[in-house]
């Protein structure tokens, strides 16, 4: 799963909640067709190696599937049957904080009908709504 | 050769976003003109004009004849602004240009017999979708078109194979060397299946940055620490 290296602290401050869209990474740069973000929310690492895999398995051994979002956002949770306070709890997870109009996964080397296909699958896995999109409608 | 498209802006005294709210509201967009030998020009184009002008052959290339208080301005739109979801044009800038000067455009680059590729299972990876090119305004051509036909796998076809299709006395404005195309091996079965399945569930904990130790003693200092 996708997960920082080395990180400046372990524990970060919880992500307030995401208002906006997204300012960065809004085309498809480098392959033909994408999945967008259409609503905001955080992606785990988790879900994001779920989807790629969903589109390795439907588009077999053509293709190139590219991973345009990284979850370095840790996110910290406390042991169960645990009372409250004795300090933060332990980073859990990692989480990718997504917002609209972001391109989370790019594909090349498949025709669209494939490629619709392999992307439908990959956005039952996420928590977020998107949209299938090419390079044409993107520029 | 560029298509000639006419368009007819507005001037636009009111700036900021909620003047430019509006006028996207009546179905207009916001933009400027600047360039050759104009001032720049705040104004507003008609949306579904500007949609039809910048879908033609010619693309997002086209040469614009920009119509503005009386003057004929050839332009080619430059830079558009673009809503994230929805996609529609929220600003653009027109740039002026002389007849007689070269200016750089992003000439898209269309693959042809995509079918007729040595039957080896190469797949076909598309690496470089526009090719910057120093052309005059009225030469820029619609794509540059590149045959894939006999590509086997490890064939790698560059910029400099598209030399032939530049107008008279056009230039790349990019290193020749660069490449477009290459035609890639399948993936073996094993690598697919790696591939295909889930990574490690597990996961080390990432290594804290220790800003005040050099950088080589980050990690050893953190193992002390962890000791401690």
């Amino acid at each position: 799963m996708l997960a920082p290296k080395r990180v400046k602290h372990r524990k970060q401050h919880r992500p307030r909640p995401l208002k906006g869209l997204s300012t960065g990474h809004t085309q498809v740069y480098v392959g033909d067709y994408g999945l967008m973000a259409t609503s905001p929310g955080w992606i785990t690492a988790r879900q994001i190696e779920s989807a790629r895999i969903a589109i390795t398995r439907a588009i077999k051994r053509g293709g190139k599937v590219r991973i345009t979002i990284f979850p370095d956002r840790s996110i910290t949770k406390k042991p169960l049957e645990t009372r409250m306070g004795s300090g933060k709890g332990a980073p859990d997870h990692w989480v990718a904080a997504v917002k609209p109009g972001r391109i989370m996964f790019e594909l090349s080397g498949v025709d669209e009908e494939l490629a619709r296909e392999a992307m439908r699958k990959a956005s039952h896995k996420l928590p977020v709504k998107t949209k299938f999109v090419t390079r044409e409608e993107s520029e | 050769m560029s298509n000639q498209v006419t368009l007819t802006a507005q001037p636009r005294t009111n700036h900021g976003k909620g003047a430019s709210g509006r006028l996207r509201r009546e179905g207009r967009v916001p933009g400027i003109l600047y360039g050759y030998e104009v001032e720049p020009t705040a104004l507003s184009v008609d949306a579904l004009e500007l949609y039809h002008a910048l879908h033609t052959e010619a693309g997002s290339n086209v040469l614009l004849r920009l119509e503005l208080e009386g003057e004929t301005y050839l332009s080619v739109a430059r830079d558009m602004q673009r809503h994230p979801v929805k996609g529609v044009t929220l600003h653009v800038d027109f740039l002026a240009v002389d007849r007689d000067s070269q200016i750089s455009v992003d000439v898209p680059v269309s693959i042809l017999d995509e079918e007729e590729t040595a039957e080896d299972g190469g797949i076909l990876n598309h690496i470089l979708y526009t090719v910057p090119i120093l052309v005059k305004p009225l030469d820029v051509p619609n794509n540059l078109e590149l045959s894939v036909a006999g590509m086997a796998i490890g064939d790698v076809l560059r910029v400099e194979d598209l030399r032939g299709q530049l107008p008279e006395g056009a230039e790349f404005d990019i290193e020749p060397e660069r490449t477009v195309v290459t035609m890639n091996a399948p993936m073996s079965e094993e690598a697919l299946e790696a591939l295909e399945e889930e990574a490690g569930v597990e996961q080390d904990e990432p290594e804290a940055v220790d800003e005040d130790a050099p950088a080589a003693d980050a990690a050893a200092d953190d193992a002390e620490s962890d000791e401690a």
